[in-house]
Formats: structure tokens, C-alpha cells, sequence
């Protein structure tokens, strides 16, 4: 019975929804975090085929006659066809802390989940810019996120500070950052920038509060001419540093919560429609018991 | 055989039918865009009924023509699947790329309900597709689409959708209508007709109108498909940062759903009983014991 289909896909896919909220409302206090929603659509269409009933002799001729094209239309049911995510900025959090930087504009920190970096852009990106300085297995200290990972500079290279002062570290509003060494203090890289265009449908969230980077099928441009380091021209555009700052979560708990029970009764409904279908299955079943 | 099964089965069928379309109402309660679609139920074309009299036989002419008895009903079939073209609820939205159509104020002249819809390219159907959902997304080449991929339409002056257009996103966040190639890319070319002459087309997002809504057909992905050639411009207006949810009316869906379902049942009695006087014509007439 195809009702029990139709209705069974209304139930699914309220069931994805509320997932997707569940992961945002679980996610409202996490540094960098961007809200993630679903689109909907319904399926296919198929048509029955049908005569076109003409009225009999005697009858009134406008009795049998229809308004739409000859054929019946019958849907099946819903789909889900795009899991986007909300790049609007956060609102700022005042940490006071030297190495909490928050990013006002439309650019990410680089990051690197191996290695030291060969110059090349990096991977994966990131919008929390809670660091600290940590060792890795070489026992050399570089700028680092909350898991280890390391930040890059404007070059995709891994920003090491082995053997500076590590207490003296500062970074400075367009992501110069500088340190002393015997005595003096010395820059030693640029925190990286990236522009990165159309983040809805080339970063991907990938766990540990990353995006990876997605370079769309059948689209050969190249990742140089997509994103591209801020130099100190261009950081006007794209956004600058805020030190002692952290941008908190964009996840608005108001209409997640309204989303949630929309779909909550949505579901409800569908599962009505489940058990009507079913019952009408059982009196089918029962005609010749 | 008895007539009466096969009316009451053409009854159960018909509520089939029914509850197909109010459980694909039902899942599509949280989807944008979507209209809700009404059943009809038209009943089978009725038989003249004759009583024959003895010396009558069938010649209506004689002098003892067969009584009239009357007219019987012979069943009930789902003629059509009408889609109400009623306005969805307007929700605010965050999304950068959301669009809702405002209707006019509904001139219903000689029964046609004039309705209007955006127009997008569905690559499986040649010519321009209908939709009201108005959530759209940015693809890789800048141009607006629906979450399923099918490219938004420009409209020009005629208020004829072209289709080898696209709007595409500017740097500076406007829409321009662009000419796009057969791959879908976009280019510099100007826009001509099929003349060769220039055509001026709308740089903001458009709709187009319908003479009949009715005649639309309900084709999958939020969309309907027309004779191009009944296509007007469109009198709606557009209203950025806002979306048209569906216009699915839960409660009447329940009522009408519990009404098919006892409606089912009540025919599945009628079977019964047939079944058990036909048992008893069959089994119990002239029995000797």
C-alpha cells in the first residue's frame, strides 16, 4: 500500500531533522561551531493513467467534468536533499587570554591534521581560535588547537616556537605573532588567514571543530585561486584578529527549539498516518477470513 | 455476479487512493513550498434501470412499454488530484538566498485561479519547471538554484522564463541574469531570442504567472510542470529574507483521514455481507439434508 510508503518517508526524514537539531542544541556552547539545518522536497510523481468520462445520454454535462489534465498525480511521500551549514558569525566572548583570537569577517585559521606543512594551502579550517602552545612527537613546540592540531601561517607552514620564551608570546591584531629569544623579541610568523569562497558548499564539517576543505566535482579551478592568504593589503577585506576574544557558538537556542517541536508534531502526524495505513491493510487482510 | 461487490470494491479503492494522497499531504507538512492536494471523488456513470413487463419486451414504442425504474449508481472512482494553491504561512528567514511570493489578491475570473511560481531548469524536462519554494542556494559558478539543484530562471520583459539563463551572484552581492552555456556554466553572452534579437531580461528574482493553476502537474522536487505557452507575467510580489512554508491544514488531513478509514471499513461490511448471501445462494438454496 503505497500510503504506508509515503507516510513512512514523512517519518524518516522529521526523524533526520530532529537529529540535526539535537546536534546543534548539543553544540550551543562550542567555540566555532556553525549551525547546521535541512532542506526538504517531495518525491516523484507518478500518474495513473484515465479515461476521460464522457457523460451519458440524458445526464447533466457538467456533472463528470474535471478542471485539471486527464491523469491522477499520486505522490511518495518527502526527501531530504541538502544538509547546509549557517556561516553567520558568532557572537564574541572576552577571555583576556594572550592566545584566544576571534575572527571578525568572512575568513578561517588553517590548519594541518598532519605533518608541518609543505607550503601548499592547508586541508582543513577552522573558525575557534582557542590555541595553545604544545609539543608534538618531535618534541618541538608549535602553536597548536585544543586537539593538537597546528595552526599554519600565511604559507601553510606549522608556526614553531621552539625555543622562544613561551610566556612572552603575543599576537598582535593582524595575526603577527611574536616571541623573545635570548633577550629580544623577534616575529617569528603571521597567523594564517583564508578567504575561503562559497563556504556553504566547499567546507564540509569534519569533527574537532574543523571544516575540510571540498573542492566541488567537475569545478577545475584551482584551490590557489579559491582561497588566498591576507596580506596586510588585503585584510581590510577579509576580516581581522581579535586577541583575548573567542567566538562563541552561532547556534540560536530560540529557533531550534521552535524547529524541534515543528517537527516533533510533524512526525506525530506521519506516524497517524502509518497506523490508519496499517489498519486499512488489516480490514483488506480480513475480507475472506 | 452480484453487483454490489464490485461497487463496494470500486468504494475501497477510491479510499486507497485517497489516503495515498493524505499521507503524502501529511509528510510534506514541514516542506516549503509545497500545496496541498485535494482527492475528488466523482461517482461512476449510472445505469437506467427497466422493469419488464409482460407483452412489453424492450421496444419502448409498444403499447405496454417496461416501467422506468429509475437510475442506479455503479461506484465511485478518485477523478482527480487537485492541488490548492492557497498561500503557505511566511516565515521569517535567516538564510541569505531565501525568497517568498506575496500573492495578489486572487481575481478568480470564469473559475481559473491565477497563481505565481519562479521558474527553474530541471535537467530531465525540456523547458522551465514551477515552483513556490523559495529557498535557494549558491553553486560553485555563483548561480542561484534549489537545494536540489535545478537552476533559477530569468525572466524578461515578456514575462517569459528563458531558459538558457541563470542568475548569478556578483561580487558586491547583487543578481545579474547571465546567458548559460549547455553545460550550465555561465557566460558573457548578450541575451537573444530565437530571432537573434535582443531581448531585455530582469536582473532580480522573478516569477511568472499562470492563467490556470489547475492545469499544472505535480512533477517531484517542490516543482510543477505547464504549457509554457500559458504563461504570464507574473503579478506577485517577491520578498527577500523570507520563506513560504507549506500549506498542508493538519487538522482537516486527520479528519479526512479518519473519515477514509471508516469509510474503507464501512465498505468492507458491504463485502461481507455479499459474501455471506452469495454463500448462502451458493451452500443453502435447495440444499436437501
Amino acid at each position: 500500500m503505497q500510503a504506508l510508503w509515503n507516510a513512512a518517508s514523512g517519518i524518516a526524514s522529521q526523524q533526520r531533522k530532529i537529529d540535526v537539531i539535537s546536534n546543534n542544541v548539543a553544540n550551543s556552547n562550542t567555540v566555532g561551531y556553525k549551525a547546521q539545518d535541512v532542506s526538504f522536497q517531495d518525491l516523484l510523481y507518478r500518474q495513473l493513467d484515465q479515461k476521460n468520462l464522457e457523460p451519458m445520454n440524458g445526464q447533466d454535462p457538467s456533472a463528470q467534468k474535471r478542471i485539471s489534465p486527464v491523469g491522477l498525480p499520486l505522490g511518495s511521500g518527502i526527501r531530504l536533499t541538502n544538509l547546509e551549514s549557517d556561516f553567520t558569525t558568532g557572537s564574541y566572548q572576552m577571555t583576556n587570554q594572550p592566545l584566544d583570537l576571534a575572527i571578525e569577517g568572512n575568513s578561517y585559521f588553517g590548519v594541518l591534521t598532519s605533518g608541518t606543512g609543505n607550503g601548499s594551502t592547508p586541508s582543513a579550517f577552522t573558525r575557534n581560535g582557542h590555541f595553545h602552545i604544545g609539543n608534538d612527537a618531535s618534541g618541538n613546540s608549535y602553536l597548536m588547537t585544543d586537539q593538537g592540531y597546528k595552526v599554519t601561517d600565511s604559507n601553510g607552514q606549522a608556526i614553531d616556537v621552539t625555543g622562544y620564551d613561551q610566556q612572552s608570546i603575543q599576537i598582535t591584531g593582524d595575526g603577527t605573532l611574536s616571541a623573545v629569544k635570548d633577550g629580544n623579541r623577534q616575529v617569528v610568523a603571521q597567523v594564517g588567514l583564508f578567504y575561503v569562497d562559497h563556504p556553504e558548499s566547499s567546507l564540509k564539517p569534519a569533527g574537532d571543530n574543523l571544516f575540510a576543505y571540498v573542492p566541488s566535482a567537475g569545478n577545475t579551478v584551482a584551490p590557489i585561486t579559491q582561497l588566498y592568504a591576507v596580506t596586510a593589503q588585503d585584510k581590510q577585506n577579509v576580516g581581522q584578529v581579535h586577541v583575548g576574544y573567542l567566538e562563541q557558538s552561532n547556534v540560536d537556542l530560540t529557533t531550534q527549539m521552535t524547529d524541534l517541536m515543528q517537527a516533533q508534531r510533524a512526525l506525530e502526524l506521519s506516524s497517524k498516518a502509518v497506523q490508519t495505513a496499517d489498519q486499512m491493510m488489516g480490514i483488506a487482510n480480513n475480507l475472506r477470513s | 455476479m452480484i453487483r454490489g461487490l464490485y461497487t463496494a470494491a470500486s468504494g475501497m479503492l477510491a479510499n486507497e487512493r485517497m489516503q495515498e494522497i493524505v499521507s503524502n499531504n501529511l509528510s510534506n507538512v514541514n516542506t516549503p513550498g509545497y500545496k496541498q492536494q485535494d482527492g475528488e471523488l466523482m461517482s461512476f456513470p449510472e445505469q437506467l434501470l427497466y422493469r419488464i413487463q409482460y407483452g412489453g419486451g424492450l421496444d419502448v414504442n409498444a403499447a405496454a412499454p417496461n416501467a422506468k425504474l429509475g437510475t442506479m449508481g455503479t461506484g465511485v472512482w478518485l477523478q482527480e488530484s487537485l492541488s490548492r494553491f492557497s498561500e503557505g504561512m511566511i516565515q521569517k528567514s535567516d538564510q541569505p538566498y531565501d525568497y517568498a511570493i506575496i500573492d495578489a489578491t486572487q481575481n478568480s475570473t470564469n473559475g481559473q485561479v491565477p497563481a505565481s511560481f519562479f521558474a527553474v531548469y530541471d535537467p530531465g524536462k525540456a523547458g522551465a519547471l514551477l515552483t513556490r519554494t523559495g529557498h535557494f542556494e549558491r553553486n560553485t559558478d555563483n548561480l542561484l538554484g534549489t537545494s536540489s539543484g535545478q537552476r533559477l530562471l530569468a525572466v524578461d520583459d515578456k514575462g517569459q522564463p528563458v531558459v538558457n539563463s541563470g542568475m548569478q551572484v556578483q561580487d558586491d552581492g547583487t543578481l545579474k541574469a547571465v546567458v548559460v552555456d549547455a553545460n550550465g556554466k555561465p557566460t558573457q553572452k548578450p541575451f537573444v531570442d530565437a530571432n537573434g534579437r535582443a531581448i531585455q531580461v530582469k536582473d532580480n528574482v522573478s516569477v511568472v504567472d499562470v492563467a490556470d493553476a489547475n492545469q499544472l502537474v505535480p512533477y517531484g522536487n517542490n516543482g510543477y510542470l505547464s504549457n509554457q505557452a500559458t504563461l504570464r507575467p507574473g503579478t506577485a510580489e517577491v520578498r527577500h529574507g523570507f520563506i513560504e512554508g507549506s500549506n498542508v491544514d493538519p487538522t482537516q488531513s486527520m479528519v479526512t483521514m479518519m473519515n477514509v478509514m471508516r469509510s474503507y471499513e464501512a465498505n468492507s461490511k458491504v463485502i461481507h455481507t455479499v459474501d455471506s448471501t452469495t454463500d448462502k445462494a451458493v451452500n443453502e438454496i435447495g440444499k436437501v439434508s
